[in-house]
This record gives C-alpha cells, structure tokens and sequence, in this order.
C-alpha cells in the first residue's frame, strides 16, 4: 500500500512536469529595438551633447530580397525636435539588404534643460514591415522591443 | 618419311583454321576521341580552397568562380575518356596532382590514344561573389587627413570599428583607407566610396555598406570615432618576486613619484619557495622609468587583506592582517628614515578583514576595517590609537565591502551593507566622513530608486585633487536585470549629483573597478571587461564637452588575467596617469599621457 502511494507520488510529479508551459519557440519572423546593451529603455542626462545609437534587428531565415522597417518617432510634450534632440537617421524606413540584421538609427541628443514635470520621453517605434509577415518586437503577449523609450533627465 | 598429300592437306587445314581462330580471338584495339567531361578544385588538393569548386563544361569552354586566392598553382581534377592524353603547354598532366596557373586562361588539350586527334578546352577560372564581404582594414592615413599629425588605424571588433582620434581634431572631412574582398563595393548613404578618396563628415558614426560582387550579400560596418584625450602606454612591469592581489599604487605628494605596496606571493607554480621572504610586504617606487625597492620583507606575514596609503607629508603607510598573530588582527607600519616599523599596537580584538587605510596630515592615520561583521574603526593621531564602531551613526549593519580614500584632512569611507541588513534596504550602502575629530554621514543605507540593490561589485571611492569626492557604484535603476556604473560626485552644497550616464558596461561578477580624476578634473573609470577572451581592462573618461562617458580605450595585460585583477588607478600633479593591475603574479602598468 505504502508503495503504491510513492508509485502515485511520483506519478503526479511527472504528469504535472510534463504540464508545463513550454519555453517560448520564436520560430516566426520578427523585428525588434533595443540599445547596445540589449535594453529597450535607455536615459540621457540633459546636459548631453553626442549622437546616441539605437538598433533595429530582424530575425528569421536568410533572405535575398531587402526587407523594409518601417518605425516611428514619438516625441513626449517635455521635449522639442532640434531643441532636445534631432533624429539623424533621414526617413522613417530602414532597408535590410541580404546579409545584414541590424541598423542603426542615430538620434544626436542636445543640451537642453528640462521640464520634469512633463513627459520627457522619445520613443522608437515599430510601425510596419515589407514583407509584412514580421512580428514587431519580440513573439508573444508583451512585444518585447516593439518600442524602445528613452527619456531624458536632469542628472 | 615423307608426308602423304592427304596428311599435308589435313595439317595445312588445321594450321589455317588455327591462324584464323588466332586473328579472331586478338582483341580489336579502341581509340577513344578525346573527350574531358568533368573539371574541379578541389580543397584537398588545393590549400588555397577551403570547399571544392566545380567547373561548368559547356563544349569547350570550361568555366568556374573561384573566391578571391592565389590562383597561379592551382591543381585541377578531370575526367577525360579511356586512354586520352592531355597536356598544358606541352606538359603531360596527371588530374588531381598537376597544378597550373589559372591567373589567365588555360588550354587543356586532350589528345586520342594514337596522337592522331585532340580538342583543345579552354578553362577560365572567374571571381565568385564574396560569401562574407568584410572591411578587412580601416585607417585615416596621415597624407589624406590633415586633421591628423600621423596616421591612425581603426580597431575593426566584429562590424564596428573604432579610431581612436585626438580630442579637438575637426573630424568633418576626413577621407578613409580601407581594403575589402575583390570584387566588393563600398557606399555609404548609397555612394559609392574610393578608398584615400572620398571624403565623409565623421561628426557622427558612419555607416559603410560592404556589398559582394552579385549583390547576394551585404555587411554594414559602422565607424565611429573616439576622442581621446591621451595616450595609454604599457609601462614597466614588475615580476622579479611574485605579487600577489591587491597591489597599490599611489602618488607620492611630496616628490610625485608612484609608489607601490604590494605583498609577496607565496608560488604556486616551480619557482622556490621562500618561508622568510613569502607572504610578507614588499614597497617599491618608479624612478625614470625602474621600479626601485625600498623595503623587502619587512613585515609579519599577511593574510588575506592589507592597504596602503601616504600622507600629506609624503611618509608611506601600510596596514595588513597580520597572519603572525592570533586572532590575525591589523598591524599598521609607516617607512621613515629608510626602514619600516610598527605604527602603535596592533588594531582588533578578533580576527579583521577588508582593511583599508587613510594617511591625513600630521602622519595621523584613519583605519577601516570589518571586525565581529561590524564595521570597526581606527584613529592614529600621531601618539595612540583610538578605536570603536560606528553604531551610533549607521547603526553598523554588517558590512559586504570597505573601501576608503581621502585628502590632507578628511578620510572618507565607503561600505555596502550586507543583504537586508537594515531597515529592510538591500544591500544600502554609505559614505561617512571623518574629519580628524568625528564622523558623519554624507550617505547612509542608500538605494537608488528603482534599483533591486546597490551592485556588489563595481564600486570605489576617490577625492579629487580639488577635494572633490567621486563615488562609483553599480545598480540596475534604468536597465532592468542589467548593471551600469554611475558615478556620482558630493558637492559642497552637501547634495549629490550623477556625472554623465551610466556606463554601457555591463557589470560582472569580479568586476572590481576604479576611479581617479586627475587634475583637470576629468574624472576616469577602469574596469576589466571579462566578456572577451582573453579579458582585458578598460578605461573610459567622462568627457566635459558630450557630457558623456568616452568610448572605452582598450589595454592589453601581459597573459590575461584570472579572478580580479585588483586594478589601482592614480594621477600625478601634472596629469600623468598610473593604472597597474595584477596579471598572472606579475605587476602590469599602463601609462596616460
């Protein structure tokens, strides 16, 4: 009788093992930002005078047609194009040529004191691929690096 | 007797049929026409290749992409009918043995068994498109770029490259050198780039388009320029006895000269031990360019912990853990007049560790140290020690790390609490002060907003030349599971304020960092990146006119070094920077001009 109880105890354990969820399989295309550190959030002091590099990566089977990202910039009311920043990378779709899975987008920050009282943020967003069979930021419910949000502080 | 003409007959008979047999049964000799059908390179006969090539045969004319290599002693494999000869140029050849040069075209001429007929393939060996186009060099060569005195190379590190460029250089017209694969083409924003030629503004990173000769593959190579405001150098080592962790090196105020305290290692490897010599302390200075001892043994055995410091008045201290001792408690010694000697009693009723040392004027001397999992505290002030905790001001949690520093009059003491040692805030941490008469906080159990807790590695304290104290620790407030640097400075307003942003550097266990500033104000952090193989050190600056943290300036170590490599970081009074670093048991030192 006692081992049968064990036989049952060890039964569970592996009914309930092989319940699990599995991992994540990110095995569909998908396209997503992130910083040099592999963040998808970043600060700049507002003090600061350089150019900044932000990525767009894509992941999925080689390719030998370019793939096209299309993103947005979306700025918070705290901050002012030209004045706080200005997006050096021209238009607002990025072309992936066979062979090549990350681009840069380059934002030059400026030196500009700050309201923090107001939304200080700069965001890159993913807005579109082409072919449009990409998953913008990472596969599942969070969408991981669809955006990246920087915001800009008085340190 | 003669034959009868019957019998001559029925032989005559047999002889002819026998002959005629004889004809039939020879075998009718084949002549092949000439006829090759297949052409290759192969990689195993050909060291220049690494996968095989097959040729396309198209009547005569035979044709392969061969990548980009020396193509004047390839050795080619064929298939030709039975008995066919070929030659090249009049020379017999063997397939898979007989090598050619293919730099231009080659003529095989296959001939027929009898010599009475050949064909003549022509073979013609072209580029094939680069499976892996690349920037294989990067440089501003000095006879294109006025803005530089000499020319400088750039560090290609996967599909980055780095130029490392003087500080006011104008880097808005510069013309690059570069090399790729045959058959590549180089743009940037679609143009199409000459090397020693095109001219770029480099104001900001640029991003170069390497693409093969069919358009299959690409490869964006981003350059981006670091400013530099000098030069690192390799420096003197110093390995004559073994050094073990945790060797200091510090300014002498009074000559500004470097001196170095370390503690002699016992071997671990086939050099002779020594049981007088090993273990104990070692002090040494560096004179035009030598290091120059100045005292060899000449303290008790230590244990795990030891420190060093020099006054105002220019007399170096040392306090260790004094292993000749039960419990190893802290000895304190001071080198005057040419020889080293007890500074009081020893400091501790139970076992210490993580000493750390201040020298303040007046050869007064303040000790911090971790005693009982308390803080625990000495005074020297010229005739005896005082000693105690801190319980009044921090409650004295139980200690993770200790570090100090200081100026003539000041001694500043930085520590992180244990875990959830007080009031519930995970590993806070403290910067207290004392004067010459007490202490006080400046910071005390603090955790940056946002952050899980204060990095245990990391972190360090110094004083700047104008009195300034600079703070570097670690934590994951803006990065999520990541942790950066800060470095934060106290300003006389008693607040403090972050310098730049955080450093990219992702910290990782072991990663035991330092700040000096030096007297410009430039306050610099090195680090040991342990990301590449083998690890290395990094330094970067805090760059007044970005108002960020440079691009990290790389330093090579003698082997690489294992665990921490217990970096010390100091500036002399005219700028010059000192980092030296322990590298497989010997002293490694770098330079900043």
């Amino acid at each position: 009788m006692k081992l049968n109880y064990i036989i049952m105890a060890i039964a569970s354990v592996l009914v309930a093992g092989c319940a699990k969820n599995p991992l994540p399989l990110f095995d569909e295309p998908f396209v997503y930002l992130e910083t040099s550190t592999g963040s998808d959030v970043a600060v700049v002091g507002a003090d600061v005078k350089a150019t900044s590099t932000y990525y767009v990566r894509i992941s999925c089977p080689a390719f030998t047609d370019p793939i096209e990202v299309s993103y947005d910039i979306i700025c918070g009311e705290g901050l002012t194009d030209g004045v706080d920043y200005t997006v050096l990378t021209a238009g607002r779709v990025i072309s992936f040529l066979p062979g090549i899975w990350k681009m840069p987008v380059r934002i030059q920050w400026k030196e500009h004191a700050i309201d923090e009282s107001k939304d200080n943020t700069l965001t890159i967003a993913l807005t579109g691929t082409q072919p449009d069979t990409f998953t913008l930021g990472y596969p599942g419910p969070a969408a991981k690096g669809s955006k990246l949000v920087i915001t800009k502080k008085n340190l | 007797m003669p034959m009868s003409t019957k019998r001559f007959s029925f032989v005559a008979a047999v002889l002819v049929g026998a002959a005629a047999l004889s004809v039939s049964c020879q075998k009718k000799e084949i002549i092949n026409a000439p006829s090759l059908t297949a052409f290759s390179f192969k990689a195993a006969d050909n060291a220049v290749l690494s996968e095989d090539y097959v040729a396309t045969v198209s009547g005569t004319s035979i044709s392969v992409a061969l990548p980009d290599v020396d193509k004047t002693a390839l050795v080619a494999t064929y298939t030709v009918a039975e008995g066919n000869v070929v030659k090249v140029n009049g020379t017999v050849q063997t397939s898979g043995k007989t090598a050619n040069d293919f730099s231009s075209e080659v003529t095989y001429v296959v001939t027929d068994a009898k010599g009475e007929n050949s064909v003549s393939y022509k073979v013609n060996v072209t580029l094939a498109p680069d499976k892996h186009p690349s920037l294989l060099s990067f440089s501003f060569d000095v006879e294109n770029n006025t803005a530089f005195a000499k020319t400088i190379e750039g560090e290609i590190s996967g599909t980055d490259i780095a130029v490392a460029v003087p500080q006011l250089a104008d880097v808005t017209a510069l013309t690059a050198s570069f090399t790729t694969g045959a058959g590549n083409k180089v743009t940037v924003n679609g143009v199409e780039q000459v090397s020693g030629e095109t001219v770029n503004d480099f104001s900001a990173p640029v991003d170069y388009v390497v693409t093969n000769l069919d358009g299959s593959v690409n490869a964006i190579y981003s350059v981006t320029l670091n400013r530099q405001k000098g030069e690192w150098t390799a420096g003197t080592t110093y390995d004559a006895v073994q050094v073990h962790a945790g060797a200091r090196i510090l300014i002498n105020p009074v000559d500004d000269t470097p001196y170095v305290a370390f503690k002699r290692h016992e071997p671990n490897d086939d050099t002779p031990k020594d049981a007088e010599k090993d273990e104990t302390m070692y002090a040494m200075k560096y004179v035009n360019g030598a290091w120059e001892m100045m005292g060899e043994a000449f303290s008790d055995k230590v244990g795990s912990d030891y420190d060093f410091a020099i006054s105002p008045d220019g007399t170096p201290f040392i306090a260790f853990k004094n292993a000749s001792v039960s419990p190893s408690v802290t000895t304190v010694m001071k080198y005057a007049e040419g020889s080293w000697s007890k500074v009081g009693g020893n400091l501790g009723t139970a076992a210490t560790s993580k000493i750390h040392l201040q020298a303040l004027e007046g050869n007064k001397v303040v000790v911090c140290q971790i005693m009982s999992n308390k803080t625990f505290v000495g005074y020297w002030d010229g005739s005896s020690w005082t000693t105690g905790g801190m319980d009044a001001l921090t409650g004295n949690p139980r200690p993770y790390e200790i570090r100090m520093a200081g100026d003539a009059t000041n001694a500043y003491m930085f520590s992180i609490n244990r875990a959830k040692a007080l009031d519930g805030v995970n590993y806070g941490h403290n910067v207290m002060k004392f004067n010459g008469t007490e202490w006080s906080g400046l910071r005390q159990n603090y955790l940056r907003e946002g952050a899980t807790q204060t990095s245990i590695y990391g972190y360090d304290i110094t004083v700047a030349p104008d009195g300034t104290v600079y703070l570097i620790t670690g934590d994951n407030a803006e990065d999520n599971e990541k942790y950066h640097h800060r470095v934060e400075k106290y300003n006389a307003d008693g607040t403090w304020s972050q310098v730049g942003g955080t450093i990219d550097y992702v910290i990782s266990s072991r990663c035991l960092s330092k700040i000096a500033v030096a007297p410009d104000g430039t306050p610099f952090v090195a680090y040991p990146n342990e990301y590449v193989d083998p690890k290395t050190i990094e330094v970067v600056y805090f760059d007044a006119e970005t108002k960020q943290w440079s691009a990290p300036v790389t330093l090579q170590g003698k082997k690489g070094f294992t665990g921490d490599p217990n970096l010390s970081f100091v500036f002399d009074s005219k700028g010059k920077g000192y980092l030296t670093w322990v590298d497989g048991n010997t002293l490694v030192m770098y330079n900043f001009e």
